[in-house]
């Protein structure tokens, strides 16, 4: 007499034999493994034939486990965490730069700052300082406010290197910046948002 | 019969696109391929729920766990933001592919 729950407790063994482990494909395979057998029966089928038919169509364990295998490589794990990706670091980096300009600036001195050159800058670092947040919650605009702003301290460092006026001295610190600024060119595209490229 | 490496390469557009009507679980996904398909896209069952837990990690789709009518467990997929901006490219890359594809072939017969 064939017994059902005693077949579906050696296809289980016989899974987890073959390194099919973690209890939620195992468990998503002998809901599907039932689904199967019941839909089978009702389709006029011995259960016996019904079981065995359905395992067979859900497939060999070895290749299974090869398949479910590959869910647990690097890229995946890249994937799967989202503060990996590019507009992520991007951003807190930003952030950092951005709010630490305003923090040795001092909120007092921002009066002093009203002409032209200052205005200037409280636009480039304001708007600076809002875009690396909104690039952290992965905003279009942010994307593209952290892009412009990484284009112009690009050209104003070019500016400094080859004529020695841009505002930008030449020591390692300035280096970094210019290295940071060619990472944000390159990594947010312009103008479709595009930061996962880190994660290709 | 579909050729093996093309069952694989539309596997990810269609369940994206199965998941756009709305929250589906495993069995009734391969089921619907199947019936649409007049059973010429026949997935290995098994094969289906790696392919599901692998876009359910790059955050194409998401899960939860229900019951069925008679209250048999069962784990639903539905489609997240990025799933349907990847769905979106895969429509376009295909719609590509069938253009020239088909252009080539109205070529052959003029």
């Amino acid at each position: 007499m064939f017994d059902l729950e005693a077949s579906i407790a050696d296809w289980r063994k016989q899974m987890l034999a073959a390194g099919i482990q973690a209890p939620v494909p195992l468990e998503e395979l002998e809901i599907h493994l039932r689904e199967e057998v019941e839909r089978q029966g009702k389709l006029g089928l011995h259960e016996s034939e019904a079981f065995h038919s359905a395992a067979q169509k859900i497939g060999q364990p070895e290749s299974l486990k090869i398949e479910f295998k590959r869910n647990g490589s690097f890229s995946d794990f890249l994937l799967k965490h989202r503060y990996l990706k590019a507009s992520f670091v991007l951003g807190l980096i930003w952030l950092v730069y951005y709010g630490g300009y305003f923090w040795n600036l001092g909120f007092a001195h921002l009066p002093y700052l009203f002409n032209l050159q200052g205005s200037v800058l409280i636009f480039v670092f304001g708007t600076g300082l809002i875009g690396s947040v909104l690039l952290i919650f992965d905003s279009k605009w942010g994307c593209k406010i952290i892009r412009t702003n990484a284009l112009i301290f690009t050209a104003m460092c070019v500016m400094t290197y080859a004529t020695g006026f841009g505002g930008f001295s030449s020591n390692f610190g300035a280096l970094v910046f210019f290295a940071l600024c060619l990472v944000s060119i390159l990594l947010l595209h312009w103008p479709k948002h595009n930061n996962s490229v880190i994660l290709k | 019969m579909l050729r093996k490496e093309l069952v694989a390469a539309s596997a990810e557009p269609l369940i994206l696109s199965l998941l756009a009507k709305g929250e589906s679980y495993g069995y009734a996904i391969i089921q619907e391929v199947k019936e649409r398909s007049g059973g010429k896209l026949n997935w290995t069952d098994g094969m289906l729920y790696p392919v599901l837990h692998r876009m359910e990690n790059r955050g194409l789709i998401k899960a939860r766990w229900g019951e069925s009518e008679t209250g048999r467990k069962r784990k639903y997929y539905s489609l997240k933001k990025d799933g349907k901006t990847a769905m979106a490219k895969h429509h376009e890359q295909w719609s590509l592919v069938h253009s020239v594809l088909a252009g080539l072939k109205k070529e052959q017969y003029v």
